[in-house]
C-alpha cells in the first residue's frame, strides 16, 4: 500500500500539472525539433542519394578469399557504389594477413577501411556495413557447401538443416569486421536526428525535476514527515525510485509516440521502441536517484544545465563538427557525450530497425542501471540522517 | 513505567553540542511542552524522538520499545506535526490525507473514514477537493495536522504549530489540542517559543537553551524554582497613605507597590498571612474590591534561570 501511495501521488500530481509538465516535457523538445530539423533538412543527405565512393585496394592476405572480395568489390552490382583506383581514392580499403581464414573459421579478422581526406564518415559506414554483409553471406554459403559435401544421406538433412540454421544464428550473433567509422547521422533524416538530440534535452529536464523535487520534498518537510511514518530509508528510496520511474516512461513514451504519430521519427517496430524507451527511462531514472544522493541542489542542477547545454549545441551542430579535423570532435561527442548509450542506441534503431542492432546498447544500460542503483542503495545505508 | 523515557541524549555537529545530556520522561495523557528560544535544541530533540536523526548518545524508549533496535514499532505510535508545512501543494487536501493515511497502514473504507473524521476535526471538510497551494496559511497548519492524527497516534508531537497563521486558526489548534487530549487521552508534545501557549495548554514543561536542561517539571515546581514568593494583587479605595508603610512592616511581606489603587505585594510563602493585610487595610479605613494571586510566567522563569529573555 506504501508503494501504491507513491505511485498515486505521482500520477495525481502529474494530471494536475499536465499541461506545464507537457509543455516542458513534450511540446517545446518536439517543436524545437521540427524547426531546426524542417531548416536544416538539406543538410541530411539520404543513402539513396550518396555519390559514387572512389576506393582503393591494398591485399595484404592475397588468399582466394580476397581475391573473391575483391571481385565482388569490381562487380556490377557495386558499380553505382563504388569506382576502384590507385590513386586519389577518398577509402582506402585494407584487407589483412588472415582474412581468407579468419573468413572461413568465423574469426575476427576486421577489414580496415580508411578514409581520407575526400571522404566522408557517413559513406565509410556504409561501405563498412556492405563489406559485413559480404563476408556473412560468403561464410554462409561455404558452411551449407561444407555440410552438404559432407552428407549426402536424406536422413542427415535434417541435422545438416539444424546445423545450418546453427550458424547463421551464431554469425548474426558476431560482426565479421571491426571498422572505426561511427554511425552516421547523415543516414539519418534531420527530423529524425533532432528527435534524438531532444529526447536527450528531455532527459537532462526530466533528470532535473527528479532531483528537484526530491529536494523540495527534504527542504519543505515532506520528506522529514514521511521518515516519521513506519517506512525505512531504503523503502523510501525504493519507492520513490518506482514512482519516478513510471513518471519518466510517460514522458519519453508521449515524447517518441508523438514524433511517430506525424510520422517523422521512430517510426520502426513498436516493440522495440517500447523496450527502448523502457530501459531508458530506468537509466535516467537511476541517474538522477544517485545525483540526488550524492550532490547537493546547486551542484546537480548546474551539471545536469551544463551538460544539456553541451548536447543541444552538440547536436544542432553535429553535421558542421564532422567537417572539423576529419571528424574527431564528431567522434568525440558520439564516445564520450553522457547520453552516448542513449543515443547510439536510438540511432541503431532508426538505421537498421532491427533487434540485434540494439541489444547491446540495451545491455548496457541495463548493467549501467544496476549498478547506479546498487551504488545508491549503499549509499542510502550508510547516510545518516541528519546529512538529507 | 512511563510512555516516553528520553535517557541521555546528546547529539553533536563537529564539535558543537547540539543537544547535551538531555533525559526527561512523558507519561501517557500529559500535555508536554518543550520550549526554549530558537535554536536551543528543541526540533533537535523531536527529529530523534521521532527517529529522523540518530543521537550520538542514550536512548529513546516509547512504550517500551526501543527506538533504534524497533524503529518501526515505535512509529507506528507517533503522530508527527512538524514546523514546516509539510505537504504536497500540488494536489488536494484528500489526496494529501489519502498519501498519508497509506503510509500508516491504513486502507480501503477505513481509510476514507480517517480522512473524512480528520477534516471534520480541522474543519477542512469543504476544501476536501481543493489544491493544497490555494489554501491560506492557517489551513496549511490546519491541513498539517490531520494528516498526522489520521491514524490515531497514542503521541502527537507537534512542533511549532502555530507559527506564522492568524488569531482563528491559532485558537482552533488550541482547541483541537485540548480536546484531542482530553477526549483520547492522547499524549501531546508540543514544542513552541510561545511560552504562553505552553503556559495555557500543558500540564509539564521542560524548558531547554543551548542544548541544555534549564528546568523540568510540572509548571508549579518550576515557577517555585525561581521565586519562594507569592505575588498578590489587592484593588482597594479610600486607605490612608500611611496604610502602605503598614503592610511593609507585616512578617513576609518583602515588597509592596502601590499604583493607583492597585497594591502588589511580593510575599515569602512560608511566613505571609493575608489576614494580616487585610486587617491592616481595614484599620486604614481602606475597602478592598479585589484580591488576585498572580503567579511568575514561564517566560519570567526562563529570564531568572538564564539571565536573557527568551526572545533574545
Amino acid at each position: 500500500m506504501k508503494l501504491l501511495a507513491f505511485i498515486k501521488t505521482v500520477l495525481k500530481s502529474t494530471l494536475k500539472n499536465l499541461l506545464n509538465q507537457l509543455l516542458i516535457f513534450s511540446v517545446f523538445p518536439l517543436l524545437l525539433g521540427l524547426v531546426i530539423g524542417y531548416f536544416s533538412k538539406d543538410q541530411f543527405v539520404p543513402s539513396s542519394e550518396i555519390p559514387v565512393m572512389k576506393i582503393m585496394i591494398n591485399d595484404e592476405d592475397n588468399s582466394i578469399e580476397s581475391n573473391y572480395f575483391i571481385e565482388f568489390l569490381k562487380g556490377q552490382e557495386m558499380e553505382s557504389l563504388v569506382e576502384i583506383r590507385e590513386e586519389d581514392a577518398q577509402y582506402i580499403v585494407t584487407i589483412p594477413d588472415g582474412y581468407g581464414e579468419g573468413l572461413l573459421n568465423n574469426e575476427n579478422v576486421p577489414v580496415e577501411i580508411g578514409v581520407t581526406e575526400e571522404g566522408s564518415q557517413s559513406q565509410g559506414n556504409m561501405l563498412a556495413e556492405i563489406i559485413d554483409k559480404y563476408n556473412e553471406g560468403m561464410y554462409i554459403n561455404h558452411i551449407i557447401q561444407k555440410s552438404i559435401e559432407e552428407k549426402t544421406l536424406p536422413e542427415e538433412r535434417e541435422a545438416l538443416f539444424q546445423r545450418v540454421y546453427g550458424k547463421i544464428a551464431e554469425i548474426y550473433n558476431r560482426g565479421l569486421i571491426e571498422n572505426n567509422i561511427i554511425t552516421t547521422k547523415k543516414s539519418l533524416t534531420s527530423y529524425e536526428h533532432f528527435s534524438i538530440t531532444f529526447l536527450s534535452y528531455m532527459l537532462f529536464m526530466m533528470m532535473t525535476s527528479l532531483i528537484n523535487g526530491e529536494y523540495i520534498a527534504r527542504e519543505s518537510g515532506v520528506y522529514s514527515r514521511i521518515m516519521a511514518a513506519p517506512i525505512t530509508n531504503i523503502q523510501y528510496f525504493n519507492y520513490n525510485l518506482i514512482s519516478s520511474y513510471i513518471f519518466v516512461i510517460m514522458f519519453n513514451l508521449l515524447y517518441v509516440l508523438t514524433y511517430r504519430v506525424f510520422g517523422l521519427s521512430f517510426t520502426g517496430s513498436m516493440f522495440m521502441l517500447i523496450i527502448i524507451v523502457l530501459i531508458q527511462s530506468l537509466l535516467g531514472t537511476n541517474m538522477a536517484a544517485l545525483l540526488s544522493l550524492i550532490l547537493k541542489k546547486k551542484a546537480s542542477n548546474a551539471i545536469l544545465s551544463a551538460l544539456m547545454i553541451v548536447q543541444i549545441i552538440g547536436g544542432v551542430t553535429y553535421v558542421q563538427l564532422e567537417k572539423i579535423g576529419d571528424g574527431v570532435l564528431a567522434r568525440m561527442l558520439d564516445k564520450y557525450a553522457p547520453d552516448a548509450l542513449i543515443v547510439s542506441t536510438y540511432r541503431n534503431y532508426l538505421i537498421y530497425d532491427d533487434f540485434n542492432s540494439i541489444k547491446t546498447g540495451l545491455m548496457l544500460m541495463i548493467v549501467a542501471s544496476l549498478v547506479l542503483y546498487i551504488i545508491s542503495l549503499i549509499r542510502v545505508k550508510t547516510k545518516r540522517g541528519e546529512a538529507w | 513505567m512511563s510512555l516516553i523515557e528520553v535517557k541521555n541524549i546528546t547529539k553533536r555537529f563537529g564539535h558543537k553540542v547540539v543537544l547535551d545530556n538531555i533525559t526527561l520522561t512523558i507519561d501517557e495523557g500529559d500535555v508536554f511542552g518543550l520550549i526554549g528560544p530558537n535554536g536551543a535544541g528543541k526540533s533537535t530533540l523531536i527529529k530523534i524522538m521521532t527517529g529522523l536523526w540518530d543521537s550520538d548518545g542514550g536512548e529513546v524508549i516509547i512504550d517500551g520499545y526501543d527506538l533504534k533496535k524497533e524503529p518501526l514499532k515505535v512509529k507506528e505510535q507517533i503522530g508527527l506535526v512538524p514546523q514546516e508545512i509539510a505537504l504536497f501543494e500540488g494536489i488536494t487536501a484528500y489526496d494529501n490525507l489519502e498519501f498519508f493515511g497509506y503510509l500508516y497502514g491504513l486502507k480501503g473504507r477505513q481509510l476514507k473514514e480517517r480522512i473524512d473524521e480528520a477534516l471534520e476535526v480541522t474543519g477542512l471538510k469543504d476544501r476536501r477537493k481543493e489544491k493544497v497551494n490555494k489554501f491560506s496559511g492557517g489551513m496549511k497548519r490546519r491541513l498539517n495536522i490531520a494528516c498526522a492524527i489520521l491514524h490515531h497516534p497514542r503521541i502527537l508531537i507537534m512542533d511549532e504549530p502555530t507559527v506564522g497563521i492568524d488569531p482563528q486558526s491559532r485558537n482552533h489548534i488550541f482547541e483541537f489540542t485540548k480536546r484531542i487530549n482530553k477526549e483520547n487521552n492522547t499524549t501531546v508534545i508540543y514544542t513552541s517559543h510561545y511560552m504562553e501557549e505552553v503556559e495555557m495548554l500543558c500540564n509539564k514543561v521542560f524548558i531547554i537553551d543551548l542544548g541544555q536542561e534549564v528546568a523540568y517539571g510540572d509548571k508549579k515546581s518550576i515557577k517555585s524554582m525561581i521565586s519562594n514568593n507569592d505575588r498578590i494583587l489587592i484593588e482597594a479605595f479610600d486607605y490612608r497613605r500611611e496604610m502602605i508603610q503598614a503592610i511593609k512592616q507585616l512578617p513576609g511581606v518583602n515588597e509592596c507597590i502601590e499604583e493607583k489603587g492597585l497594591i502588589k505585594l511580593l510575599a515569602d510563602k512560608n511566613s505571609f498571612r493575608l489576614e494580616a493585610v487585610l486587617k491592616v487595610i481595614e484599620s486604614h479605613g481602606g475597602r478592598i474590591k479585589s484580591i488576585n494571586f498572580e503567579e511568575p510566567s514561564l517566560e519570567e522563569v526562563f529570564l531568572a534561570l538564564t539571565g536573557r529573555n527568551l526572545r533574545d
